[in-house]
């Protein structure tokens, strides 16, 4: 086995998604016999590694190299061909299809399969049962197993343990010693620190699309009994966390620099104002687990979690476009059972989501996407109200909105869609606004303009539960901030004291030191 | 030891029967159909089965065809199109030739039409031009060329292959084996296929999650267009069994028009989701015997023959509401 | 566990439909029943035609079922009537063997594709009549109108009142239709008889009015004529010469009762017409000899009718057939002597069959 001939390696390997760069010039080397760890923070450009990686999307620029042969891996067939087997997030299993069947398609014995079932303690599993009658958990099994069956060289395990029982998370562990053990290679991309800690040789850190660090702890290290841990047990999970934040000048000092004051001084003094918007023990199914907050009038209430926490889930039942299975919202105190947003927004309360795109027409101008909420009150079906040209002018000046190359709504930058998405609630009037991601790919101008703009809100009486991916920029905004992991609200910081640090580490489910 | 065996088996072949009920209640309500209308008239005997059985044989083979393609998460709007294109090329070839020459002839329009249309299929697959807007435009092409071959009804086959289909040479009041094997092989062969090799597997794999079918290393296209050369080959089966049926050919719009509509309604009462992904082509075979059966029953029970259409629509509204509700009931629940 | 309940509950729901449907069998044979029996003589006549929405077509099966009524022979007329080809109607002279009538009326699609199947009705004791247009099934019988003597009769009076000389416009059908085509050569039959007779133009206009008035207009506005032939097309032709405000030439016509009625009414202003007649209610002729044969007057297995031809100069007989209640479209020429027994257009409009 030879050390400097990686198993699986990249040579400067970029890729963009429109103007968004994903990936600029990331070398990574996987070693024959070690367990490396893939991570980074939301947006880092992990998954777009993997999908490179496992040949569903191609490479702009840069070599992919296989047991140092270059190598061109179009589709995932071809990495299946070279000996990469991958186990997605989502499990790529035919949902209409049994397992058998499924086994079929990819041409694998059974019988190697349920060998490897047996592995997890999976050998009961009728593999007649549809795909889409088995629990997620199972799912992953199988789908693990099948890359198993595949017999390849190099396992790209996206999440694997996401859903697991620790049970089950213990038996993909001790596969992983015994693949390395064998001189194989695993990529492992996860949330989890413990586990990159306690399974993992090597661990590599992508921020912004770049690889900024690689841990690489000297090997003597190792217990001398050559036993199943790793030998990143020797970093500490703060020092991965600093990785991944790095200490370049963030956006959020670029936010700040032009009126230093302006954002804090916004922020509303701590006398209490009344409730106008509560979740009581807020359920649905797994994914969001009792979940209780209260939001006040005049305040914004951050919201932080890592990616796959359920904050999506919640949000869709925050709005009314999902009922949960257990737990009650309330309005200005009184409980609501709503059976569509329309019943939210009849209630003030409106959401903004993550895609601007999802609720915006996108051909049709801006003046006619700012009055869309107000067709649905009845009365003024067929009267176009009286003082509709004047709010909608009123809006489009407040946000500042370029409209100038627009005709229609899609061909303006994301920051101007987005202030089209927010006005639109300015012409219709609400009182609580869910925000879900609103500034994800803007640039500073307009995320600027869009934070003064909430802030200004919330000044105005509005009350806001704002979901960011962006941590550095709930001591901005924010007032308070609840911290969401694997479905629950794990704990609450005062945002004027909560750092990336504090906030990240509260997201992987870590007790916060104070 | 033997009881859970026997247990294990029974408890497989129930979760087989409740997962393809759709088919099963579809082939129910055919034969409920069929008592019904055996009460109907005075005499039920070889006529009327080998009536229903040979006329049913275009619709059928479109529906399968039909299937296959709605399966795989496209729709070819063009199959009545290759019906007609078939009919009208074997009418005017097929005249006067003997039985061996005519064979030879069929065999060729099947393999043809299948590569004509696997053709479409990786036009559909490479340009990702939806699949609706694609097979609309080669439909109107392949009426005109139909219609060019053929420019006023004629033409004609011979007598033993008029046999083959109707089991008559005359082209009635033959047995009804012929046209119920003509019926069940291809369909079971189709069946067959689409269940149990992989490239039918990859077809259900393609419509059911076309990327998770990618990510599991499939290759998509190839079974996109295999599913459009199915398709094809079934409509040229169809357009043969027409010439059969009436010993001449008739390239005119609305024939082609009529039976792609037709071959919709019976692959989505077949239970085949428009989604793709589900149902058996078993399915579509029953729905499309029931769709040609609707009027005669129609016709004796006394129904005014314009209110017929409105019945039919109706039916096919009724059934689908009910497996809606179903679904709904079911997601509910889960 | 509940997986499995949720989709008996499916196969349960489709069981249902199916009971529900077989349940149906109780009530059904007594709604529809008893026109199996031959009680009193009583006949049932199925009628299958191919072509719906034409006002040509719904007239013969009027006619048809007035004839029925009008003969008393007849117990009900079942009508198999959709668009199809002859897939189609093959399969619905099928049906009507296998509800066992007497007798089958059609509007064949095809003339020999049908062939087989009509012949094993006739096999099976069934009377076979095709009507309109000819089918060459052994034992058939068929009732056609003449369509070379329909356009020959109208040119001959054409060219008789041009005196032999003039410039004429022939305005057909739809070119490769059969009846056009037999049309046409009638045409030319009479025409090759009069040389000095000048045909300036020949258009198609699909038998349909719009087309047809256009296509007029732009002639009479253009063009020297002395005289128009027309398939059928008449009515808005005439009208075309009172828009463009030009003096009427002599027209042949069908016998539209729009067309009647201007003859009728333009008379003074110096309209000069033939309505050359191709009776939808060949439909009734047929039934007629279905009910000669049914009831064993052999009558003969060919019937070809002869158009009439109804001038201008002969005003009581074309108010003779004149239907003031009925549609332009509607043609008026419905009591065929000897065949027909009901009481003209009243009795056809009425539309009604035996037990309706």
């Amino acid at each position: 086995m030879s050390e400097t001939q990686p198993l699986l390696a990249t040579v400067k390997v970029a890729k963009s998604y429109g103007p968004v760069a994903a990936l600029q010039e990331v070398d990574f080397a996987v070693r024959r016999g070690e367990v490396h760890a893939l991570l980074g923070a939301n947006g880092a450009g992990k998954s777009t590694l993997v999908k490179i990686l496992a040949g569903v999307h191609p490479a702009d620029a840069g070599d992919l190299h296989v047991d140092g042969r270059p190598m061109r891996i179009h589709a995932p067939v071809d990495a299946i061909s070279v000996g990469i087997a991958t186990v997605f997030q989502d499990p790529a299993l035919i949902p209409d299809l049994t397992v058998r069947q499924n086994l079929r398609l990819s041409d694998i014995e059974e019988a190697v399969f349920t060998h490897w079932l047996s592995w997890f303690d999976l050998e009961d599993l009728d593999t007649d049962s549809l795909v889409r009658e088995l629990p997620l958990e199972t799912l992953r099994m199988v789908d693990l197993a099948r890359a198993l069956a595949r017999d390849p060289q190099v396992l790209l395990l996206d999440e694997i343990t996401a859903a697991l029982t620790a049970d089950q998370a213990e038996r993909v562990f001790s596969l992983l010693t015994q693949w390395r053990e064998q001189g194989r290679a695993a990529v492992l991309i996860t949330h989890r620190l413990a586990e990159v800690r306690r399974i993992c040789d090597r661990a590599t850190i992508l921020r912004d699309g770049r690889n900024v660090a690689l841990f690489e702890p000297n090997a003597d290290t190792v217990a001398a009994d050559g036993s199943s841990t790793g030998t990143m047990q020797d970093v500490e999970e703060r020092e991965l966390v600093e990785a991944m934040l790095g200490t370049e000048v963030s956006d959020s000092a670029a936010i700040e620099a032009p009126g230093s004051h302006s954002l804090q001084q916004q922020k509303t003094p701590a006398s209490p104002q009344e409730i106008s918007f509560a979740a009581q023990g807020l359920s649905s199914g797994d994914v969001v687990r009792d979940i209780s907050f209260e939001l006040r009038r005049g305040e914004i209430l951050g919201l932080v979690a890592l990616e796959g926490q359920g904050q999506e889930r919640l949000f869709s039942l925050l709005s009314g476009d999902r009922r949960p299975s257990s737990g009650d919202i309330l309005v200005g105190g009184s409980q609501r059972r709503w059976t569509a947003p329309y019943d939210a927004v009849g209630d003030g309360v409106v959401l903004i989501p993550g895609d601007r795109l999802l609720t915006l027409l996108p051909n049709l101008p801006v003046r006619q996407n700012l009055v869309v909420p107000l067709f649905s009150r009845i009365r003024q079906w067929l009267r176009i109200p009286a003082d509709e040209r004047q709010r909608v002018m009123n809006a489009i000046d407040r946000l500042s909105i370029d409209t100038r190359a627009a005709s229609q709504v899609r061909r303006l930058s994301g920051g101007n869609q987005q202030k089209v998405a927010i006005g639109r609630w300015l012409v219709a009037g609400f009182r609580t606004l869910l925000c879900f991601d609103p500034t994800r790919g803007i640039d500073v101008q307009t995320k600027r303009e869009i934070y003064a703009l909430l802030r200004e809100l919330a000044a105005g009486g509005a009350a806001i539960l704002l979901y960011t991916s962006e941590l550095a920029e709930i001591q901005l905004v924010c007032d308070r901030v609840l911290i969401m992991h694997d479905g629950r609200i794990v704990d609450e910081q005062d945002a004027a004291h909560a750092t990336e640090s504090s906030l990240l580490t509260a997201a992987h489910g870590l007790e916060v030191l104070a | 030891m033997m009881t859970t065996v026997r247990s294990a088996g029974v408890a497989v072949w129930r979760a087989g029967l409740a997962r393809h009920s759709w088919s099963l209640g579809v082939w129910l309500l055919l034969s409920a159909l069929l008592v019904w209308y055996a009460t109907l008239i005075p005499v039920f005997g070889q006529f009327q089965i080998t009536s229903i059985s040979k006329n049913s044989l275009p619709l059928v083979y479109l529906a399968i065809g039909q299937a296959i393609i709605v399966i795989a998460g496209g729709i070819d709007l063009s199959l009545g199109a290759l019906l007609l294109l078939t009919n009208a090329l074997a009418a005017r070839f097929m005249d006067d030739q003997p039985f061996a020459m005519v064979l030879f002839i069929a065999i060729i329009l099947i393999a043809g039409l299948g590569v004509l249309n696997a053709l479409v299929g990786y036009i559909i697959s490479v340009s990702g031009v939806p699949d609706i807007v694609v097979t609309l435009a080669t439909g109107y092409i392949w009426s005109g060329f139909a219609l060019w071959i053929l420019p006023s009804p004629g033409g004609g086959t011979a007598p033993e292959f008029r046999w083959l289909f109707t089991g008559a040479q005359s082209g009635i009041g033959g047995t009804y084996v012929m046209p119920i094997l003509m019926m069940m092989v291809p369909a079971i062969l189709v069946f067959l296929l689409s269940r149990h090799t992989r490239i039918g597997l990859s077809i259900y794999a393609i419509g059911s999650d076309s990327v998770a079918a990618r990510l599991a290393g499939l290759d998509v296209r190839r079974a996109k267009v295999s599913s459009y050369a199915i398709g094809g080959a079934m409509a040229a089966l169809a357009g043969l069994a027409t010439v059969a049926l009436t010993g001449t050919g008739d390239p005119r719009f609305s024939v082609g028009a009529n039976a792609t509509l037709n071959s919709v309604a019976a692959v989505v009462l077949g239970g085949v989701a428009l989604v793709g992904g589900t149902g058996l082509v078993l399915g579509a075979v029953a729905a499309g015997v029931i769709l040609i059966m609707l009027n005669p029953i129609l016709s004796a029970m006394g129904i005014d023959p314009n209110n017929a259409q409105i019945i039919q629509g109706l039916l096919i509204a009724g059934v689908m509401m009910v497996g809606g509700l179903v679904t709904l009931l079911r997601e509910r629940s889960a | 566990m509940k997986f499995q309940s949720q989709q008996f509950t499916i196969l349960a729901l489709l069981l249902a439909v199916a009971l529900a449907l077989t349940a149906c069998v109780a009530v059904a044979p007594e709604a529809g029943g008893d026109d199996m029996m031959e009680e009193e003589g009583g006949f049932v006549v199925g009628v299958s035609n191919t072509l719906v929405g034409n006002g040509w077509r719904e007239q013969m099966i009027c006619a048809i079922k007035a004839e029925a009524t009008a003969s008393g022979l007849v117990d009900s007329v079942v009508v198999v009537n959709r668009n199809g080809g002859p897939t189609e109607q093959i399969a619905d002279l099928e049906g009507l063997i296998s509800q066992g009538v007497d007798a089958i009326i059609l509007n064949p699609t095809d003339r020999e594709g049908l062939n087989a199947v009509i012949e094993s009705a006739i096999a099976q004791g069934i009377v076979v009549v095709a009507v309109d247009q000819a089918v060459t099934a052994e034992g058939a019988y068929v009732a056609t109108n003449d369509q070379t003597a329909y356009a020959r009769l109208g040119a001959e009076w054409l060219f008789e009142q041009l005196g032999g000389s003039g410039k004429v416009v022939e305005m057909r059908g739809i070119d490769g239709v059969p009846a056009d085509t037999d049309r046409h050569n009638g045409f030319m039959e009479a025409l090759a008889n009069y040389p000095d007779i000048e045909v300036v133009a020949s258009t198609f206009t699909g038998w349909d009015p719009s087309t047809g008035a256009q296509q007029a207009l732009d002639l009479i506005t253009t063009q020297e004529i002395d005289g128009i032939w027309t398939s059928g097309i008449d009515y808005s032709v005439v009208e075309q010469f009172q828009v463009a405000n030009v003096d009427f030439v002599p027209i042949v016509g069908a016998d539209n009762n729009g067309f009647v009625e201007q003859l009728i009414q333009l008379a003074d202003a110096g309209l000069m017409g033939a309505a050359v007649t191709n009776p939808p209610a060949i439909g009734a002729v047929g039934m007629a000899i279905a009910l000669d044969a049914l009831t064993g007057n052999n009558p003969p297995h060919e019937t070809i009718l002869t158009p009439k031809v109804f001038t201008t100069a002969d005003l009581d007989s074309l108010n003779a057939i004149y239907a003031p209640d009925e549609q332009v479209g509607w043609s008026t020429y419905v009591d065929i002597k000897p065949y027909t027994s009901y009481n003209g257009s009243a009795d056809v409009s009425a539309c009604t069959a035996p037990g309706e």
